[in-house]
């Protein structure tokens, strides 16, 4: 006769074995089947599992509010990131003489940002060449405003 | 909590408890323990109410697991009683014990895959079908499981079954 209990494949029906009802008596045996609840034992059970939805619903609140805090910082609103500072326009300055539109850079607004004061900063339309600034060297043509 | 709710709990309560009680206190150790694990079942299953589908099922795999737990504690109570050198006043309380404790140890001593199907199966009375639900796990692998722990009780009990016969 085959050893179907210690074999690998699992019985078709293994709890029609002979002792399944003897071995269900013997592990309940010595014990009560019911037990009466005690008084009152409902309620405190109903109030206990009310605190726990409780906590839990603020719980979940908590958590909620932390998240769209840490989003706030870590994201910060789009106009905040917009605030940049722009250049103000300065006024017109009052000559006698009509001066040359280059020597009054300021008066007139371009897209492109233009020396003013500063002598060492060349650009491609300043008149002033490197080394200009010492006079002698390139000669003083190269102060003439152009036109 | 609406009436309709408050009574339909009322109702569950009045059906499974009992039942729930009597079956943990073949478990544990005293009444007391029995109601306090019923107890925590009933209070879990209403905490989470309205996601739970079946709740005979429910509250016994709730009861189990705390039984579970009820055990490692006392096992490691045990230890810690057996560091200290009172191991002559464990064996005389244990001579002294029901006959069904051994076999509560027996269910105890069995790895929690099978003895969560023992437990479920014989002392719960659930279907391999429900069990097989609640935990998740195939019915093949639950009646596999059945029969292994079937073969290890059976070795354990083994005097007591030829008595029975």
């Amino acid at each position: 006769m085959p050893d179907w209990e210690n074999a690998l494949i699992t019985p078709v029906e293994p709890w029609d074995e002979p002792f399944d009802e003897e071995l269900a008596a013997l592990l309940l045996d010595g014990g009560p089947a019911e037990l009466t609840p005690p008084p009152g034992a409902f309620r405190r059970i109903r109030r206990r599992a009310a605190r726990r939805r409780l906590l839990r619903a603020g719980g979940a609140a908590g958590a909620t509010a932390a998240v769209v805090a840490a989003a706030a910082l870590l994201w910060p609103a789009p106009e905040a990131a917009r605030h940049t500072p722009v250049v103000p326009l300065a006024p017109p300055a009052a000559t006698s003489t009509p001066a040359p539109p280059r020597a009054t850079r300021d008066v007139i607004p371009s897209p492109e940002p233009r020396p003013t004061d500063d002598p060492a900063t060349p650009t491609a339309d300043s008149p002033r060449a490197p080394g200009a600034q010492t006079g002698a060297v390139r000669g003083g043509g190269r102060r003439a405003a152009r036109p | 909590m609406s009436p309709s709710k408050d009574r339909a709990a009322a109702e569950l309560f009045a059906a499974l408890y009992p039942g729930l009680a009597g079956w943990c206190r073949r478990l544990v150790d005293d009444d007391g323990t029995a109601h306090e694990i019923a107890s925590e079942a009933f209070a879990r299953l209403w905490a989470h109410w309205s996601a739970v589908e079946e709740p005979r099922g429910f509250v016994y795999v709730t009861a189990a697991n705390l039984v579970r737990d009820h055990w490692r504690k006392l096992d490691r109570e045990r230890r810690a009683v057996r560091r200290a050198g009172t191991e002559a006043a464990l064996a005389r309380q244990q001579a002294g014990a029901e006959s069904s404790v051994p076999v509560r140890l027996l269910v105890q001593s069995l790895p929690e895959r099978l003895r969560t199907a023992v437990l479920l199966y014989y002392y719960a009375d659930l279907p391999i079908r429900e069990i097989a639900v609640l935990t998740k796990r195939k019915e093949g692998t639950i009646r596999a499981d059945l029969h292994a722990a079937r073969e290890y009780l059976r070795a354990g009990l083994g005097e007591r079954l030829d008595h029975t016969r």
